[in-house]
C-alpha cells in the first residue's frame, strides 16, 4: 500500500494542474482526467443577471414558508421576524462562500462535486452525507407539507379528505402520512418517464407561489392587529435563535445562483448582485407573510396548525375561497419543488456512485428509462418512508442541519483553499475576505446549537455512520483508489470502429 | 421459406407488398399474399362468403400485377374472426421467414404508426414481423442493402443481433449495430448544474458500448456463425430525443432497422412507456420486429 490514510482521505478529483489550465473546462468525473472535453462540446450559455437572480429566487421561495410557520412561531414568538431577518444574513453569508468555491470549479454541480475537487475525498463524502439530508430529507418534509394543503383542498372542494389517521405521522397523531407517500411515488414515477421541468415551467411555478403569497399578504394584513405584537419575544433570544434554525430550511436553494453563476457573462459582479437581490426579495415576501400571519393570528394559536396560511385566511375572512386558492396554488407549486428535490438527490447520488464512494448501483442507467432506475427507486422508497413516519418539524430541523454543516464546510474550504492553493483561477471571489468566510463559519454553528437536541444527536449519528461507512468502504472503492494503484494502461482491448 | 404479406383488404396503401417485394427478393423467397376476411358476429351465408372471397380475390390479383417477374407470388385468402391469429397461422403454415405489415392510416407519410391489429400480430408472432412506413414505395431491383441492428444490453440483445446478421448474411447486406443514448432536457432550477445530464448519458453510452463489445462477442462464439454475418459498424448515438437520435444515425436507401419485440409487462408500459414504440415511431425505414425468447430458425 503506497498510500498514506491521509493521502487517500486527501486526495482530489482534479488533479490541481488541470485547474489552473485553461482548459479546465473539462467535465469532472475521476476517470475523466485524460483531459478530453466532454464530448457533448455544447455552446457556452450565456445567462443575465437578471435571470440568475431569477433562479435564485425561484429555487428559494415557497420552500418552507408555506408550512415553517407552524413550526418556528411557537418556538419564538411574534419575534420570529427576526429569526427570519437572522436567516437570510447567513444564508446570505453561506452562499458568498460557496460561490467562490463554486466558480473555482467549471461545469460541476453541487457541493459534493466542489468539496471533491478542492477539499479532498473525506471531505467531499461528509458534504455528500449532508446533502442526502438536505435534498431527500427535504423532499419528504416538502412532502408532508403538501399533505396538509392537500387535505385542505380536498375537504374545501369535494368535501372529503384522508382520514387523521392516515394523514398524520405517528408522533403527530395519526398512523401513517399517506398523501405524502404517494406525492413521492408520483414524483419517482415521474423522474423514471425522464420529466423534467423545464426553464418555463419553472417560471410558471415561481410565478404562482409568487402570487398566492402576495395575496396572504395582501388579505392577512386586512386583520391586522397590533396587539398581537405586544408579546414580542416570550422566549427571548434564545427562541429567536431556536426558531431560525427551523427557517433556514425556507431559504435553501440560494446555492442555485452559485451552480448556474458559471454561466454568467460576468461572475464577479453578477453573482453578489443575483445574490443580493433574490435574497431581499425573499426576505422582504417571507417578512410580509410573517407579519401579516402573525397580525392575523396570535401567535398561541400556531402550534401544531396544519396548512397554516390557508387556514389562517380562512379563519380571518370566514369564506373559504381565499384559502382554497391559496391551498391549490401551495398544492401545484410544492408538487414540483418534491420532485426537484428528488431529482437532485438522485443525481448527488449517481455521481457518489460513479465516483466509487457508494455501490456502483446508484450509477447504473436502466437501458429502457434511460435513468439511473434503481437509485430513483431506493430515493423513492426511503423518502416515502421518511415522509410517512416522521414529523414535519423534525424533517425540516434534519434539513437545516444538513445544510448548514454543508455550508460550513464549504466555508472553511474557501479559508482552506485560500492558503492550499491561492492561484487557482477564481471567477469569483468572496469579498471581505477573510472576515465574511469566519462569520458565515460562526453563523453556520450558532444557527447549528439552536437547533433541538433531537435534531443534533441524529446528525451525529448520521455522520457518524457515514465516517465509518468512508473508512470501511468507499476509501477502498473510490475510482481513485483504483487510478492511484493501476498504472496508467490505455483502454481495454480492441474496441469496433466507432462513428460519431 | 416465403414471406407472408398481410395485406389489408380496405386500404391503397402498398407500403406491406412493397416491403414484402424488397424482402422476398433479397432473401431469394417466395411471396405469398394474404388477406384475411373479417366475419364476426354471425357466419357468413355462404353466398355472401364466397362473394366476400372473390372480391378479395380480384383486389389481391391486382395488387399483385403489379409485382415485377422476379419475385413469384401467389394469393391466400382466410376467412376468419379475428386477423391477427389467422395471419399467425398463415405464417406458420406458409413457413414464413416474416410476416410483413403495412402502417396504419394514423402514420404520417414516410414514419411507422402501429395500429390495432399490427400491434396484436406484433404481440404473439411466431415469426418477426416487418412493418412498412406509410406510403413506403420500392423501384424495380431494390434490395435490402444494409441492416441497422437496436440493441440496449438487455438479455435479448445477443439474440436480436444474431436474427439480424442471419437476415444481412442470406441478404449479403452489411451489418450495422446502434443504441441509443437519449439525454434527458435539463431540471429547473439547476441545482444539480446545467450539466449533470450529460454525465449520466456517458454512463449510459459506457453501458452501451460494453453491452455491444458482448454481443459481438457472443455473435462470434455461436455455432452458426459462418452463416452470420459480421458487425461492420458500431454506434452509440445520442440526441436530445428519439426523434433526432434516430435521425442522426444517418440512413440510406436500401436500409432496414432491426429490433426486438417488446421486453416489458403491459403494467410497465402503461407507467413507464414503451421504449419499442418509441423506436418504431422514430424509424424512417422499415422495421423488422424480433420476437423474444424465439430461437432464429437456421435455414
Amino acid at each position: 500500500m503506497t498510500d498514506t490514510l491521509a493521502h487517500r482521505m486527501f486526495r482530489k478529483s482534479i488533479p490541481a494542474d488541470a485547474l489552473t489550465s485553461a482548459d479546465a473546462s473539462a467535465s469532472p468525473g475521476p476517470l475523466a482526467s485524460d483531459g478530453a472535453p466532454s464530448e457533448q462540446g455544447h455552446l457556452r450559455r450565456s445567462i443575465s443577471t437578471f435571470q440568475l437572480t431569477m433562479i435564485g429566487v425561484g429555487g428559494t421561495i415557497g420552500t418552507g414558508i408555506f408550512f415553517i410557520l407552524s413550526e418556528a412561531v411557537p418556538e419564538a414568538g411574534p419575534a420570529v421576524i427576526a429569526s427570519f431577518l437572522l436567516a437570510a444574513i447567513v444564508a446570505g453569508l453561506t452562499v458568498l462562500c460557496y460561490a467562490e468555491l463554486a466558480s473555482t470549479i467549471p461545469s460541476s454541480g453541487s457541493s459534493y462535486s466542489y468539496s471533491y475537487a478542492t477539499l479532498g475525498e473525506a471531505v467531499a463524502f461528509i458534504v455528500g452525507a449532508c446533502l442526502v439530508l438536505e435534498y431527500g430529507v427535504s423532499a419528504a418534509a416538502v412532502a408532508v407539507g403538501w399533505s396538509e394543503y392537500l387535505n385542505l383542498l380536498l375537504e374545501g372542494t369535494v368535501g372529503w379528505q384522508f382520514p387523521e389517521a392516515l394523514s398524520l405521522a405517528p408522533d403527530s397523531g395519526g398512523v401513517i402520512n399517506l398523501p405524502a407517500m404517494i406525492l413521492v411515488g408520483l414524483c419517482v414515477l415521474l423522474l423514471l418517464r425522464g420529466a423534467s421541468e423545464s426553464a418555463r415551467a419553472n417560471a410558471i411555478m415561481v410565478i404562482i407561489k409568487v402570487s398566492v403569497l402576495v395575496l396572504f399578504i395582501a388579505v392577512g394584513l386586512t386583520g391586522f392587529q397590533t396587539d398581537h405584537f405586544s408579546q414580542f419575544a416570550p422566549f427571548g433570544f434564545a427562541g429567536v435563535s431556536v426558531a431560525t434554525g427551523s427557517i433556514f430550511f425556507s431559504f435553501i436553494g440560494l446555492d442555485a445562483i452559485a451552480t448556474a453563476g458559471e454561466e454568467v457573462h460576468n461572475p464577479k459582479k453578477s453573482i453578489p448582485i443575483a445574490l443580493m437581490a433574490s435574497l431581499a426579495v425573499v426576505t422582504v415576501v417571507y417578512l410580509l407573510v410573517a407579519v401579516a400571519a402573525i397580525g392575523a393570528q396570535p401567535w398561541g394559536e400556531f402550534e401544531g396548525q396544519k396548512a397554516g396560511l390557508a387556514t389562517i385566511l380562512e379563519n380571518l375572512t370566514g369564506s373559504q375561497w381565499p384559502g382554497l386558492l391559496l391551498a391549490a396554488g401551495a398544492v401545484i407549486s410544492i408538487f414540483s419543488v418534491t420532485l426537484i428535490c428528488l431529482y437532485g438527490q438522485t443525481r448527488i447520488l449517481f455521481a457518489m456512485g460513479r465516483d466509487g464512494l457508494i455501490p456502483k448501483t446508484f450509477s447504473r442507467i436502466d437501458r429502457r428509462t434511460q435513468t439511473p432506475m434503481v437509485n430513483t427507486v431506493i430515493v423513492g422508497v426511503v423518502v416515502a418512508v421518511l415522509a410517512g413516519v416522521v414529523p414535519l418539524g423534525i424533517l425540516a430541523d434534519l434539513t437545516s442541519i444538513g445544510t448548514l454543516v454543508a455550508f460550513l464546510l464549504v466555508s472553511v474550504g474557501v479559508m482552506v483553499l485560500r492558503r492550499t492553493a491561492p492561484e487557482l483561477p477564481r471567477g469569483f471571489k468572496v469579498p471581505g475576505y477573510p472576515i465574511t468566510p469566519i462569520l458565515s463559519v460562526i453563523a453556520c454553528a450558532y444557527v447549528i446549537s439552536g437547533l433541538g437536541q433531537v435534531t443534533l444527536i441524529a446528525f451525529v449519528i448520521w455522520a457518524g455512520a457515514a465516517l465509518v461507512f468512508y473508512f470501511s468502504w468507499s476509501m477502498k472503492h473510490s475510482a481513485l483508489e483504483t487510478l492511484a494503484a493501476a498504472p496508467r494502461i490505455g483502454t481495454d482491448g480492441p474496441t469496433p470502429p466507432k462513428e460519431a | 421459406m416465403t414471406i407472408v404479406v398481410g395485406q389489408a383488404l380496405d386500404t391503397r396503401d402498398r407500403g406491406a407488398l412493397a416491403l414484402g417485394e424488397v424482402l422476398a427478393r433479397s432473401l431469394r423467397t417466395d411471396l405469398v399474399l394474404c388477406g384475411v376476411l373479417q366475419h364476426r358476429w354471425t357466419g357468413p351465408t355462404s353466398a355472401h362468403a364466397s362473394a366476400q372471397r372473390e372480391a378479395a380475390a380480384t383486389f389481391l390479383a391486382a395488387a399483385r400485377s403489379h409485382l415485377p417477374d422476379d419475385v413469384p407470388a401467389r394469393d391466400d385468402v382466410r376467412l376468419a374472426r379475428s386477423v391477427p391469429p389467422a395471419l399467425h397461422e398463415a405464417a406458420t403454415e406458409h413457413s414464413a421467414s416474416a410476416l410483413v405489415l403495412g402502417s396504419s392510416e394514423d402514420a404520417v407519410r414516410g414514419r411507422i404508426a402501429v395500429g390495432s391489429v399490427a400491434d396484436r400480430v406484433l404481440h404473439s408472432s411466431p415469426v418477426p414481423v416487418a412493418i412498412a412506413p406509410r406510403g413506403f414505395s420500392v423501384s424495380a431491383g431494390d434490395r435490402v442493402r444494409r441492416v441497422t441492428v437496436a440493441v440496449d444490453s438487455g438479455p435479448s440483445s445477443s439474440q436480436v443481433l444474431a436474427a439480424a446478421a442471419q437476415i444481412a448474411h442470406h441478404a449479403g447486406a452489411a451489418l450495422r449495430m446502434v443504441t441509443f443514448a437519449i439525454r434527458r432536457k435539463t431540471m429547473f432550477p439547476p441545482e444539480m448544474g446545467f450539466d449533470i445530464e450529460d454525465s449520466v448519458l456517458d454512463a449510459w453510452r459506457e453501458q452501451a458500448e460494453q453491452g455491444q463489445r458482448q454481443a459481438v462477442a457472443d455473435l462470434a462464439r455461436r455455432p452458426d456463425a459462418d452463416r452470420l454475418a459480421a458487425v461492420d459498424q458500431s454506434v452509440v448515438v445520442s440526441g436530445p430525443s428519439w426523434e433526432h437520435a434516430v435521425a442522426d444515425l444517418g440512413w440510406r436507401d436500401g436500409d432496414v432497422l432491426v429490433m426486438g419485440s417488446s421486453s416489458e409487462s403491459a403494467l410497465t408500459k402503461v407507467f413507464l412507456g414503451s421504449t419499442a414504440t418509441k423506436l418504431l415511431r422514430a424509424s424512417p425505414v422499415p422495421v423488422i420486429v424480433v420476437p423474444r425468447h424465439r430461437g432464429v430458425t437456421s435455414r
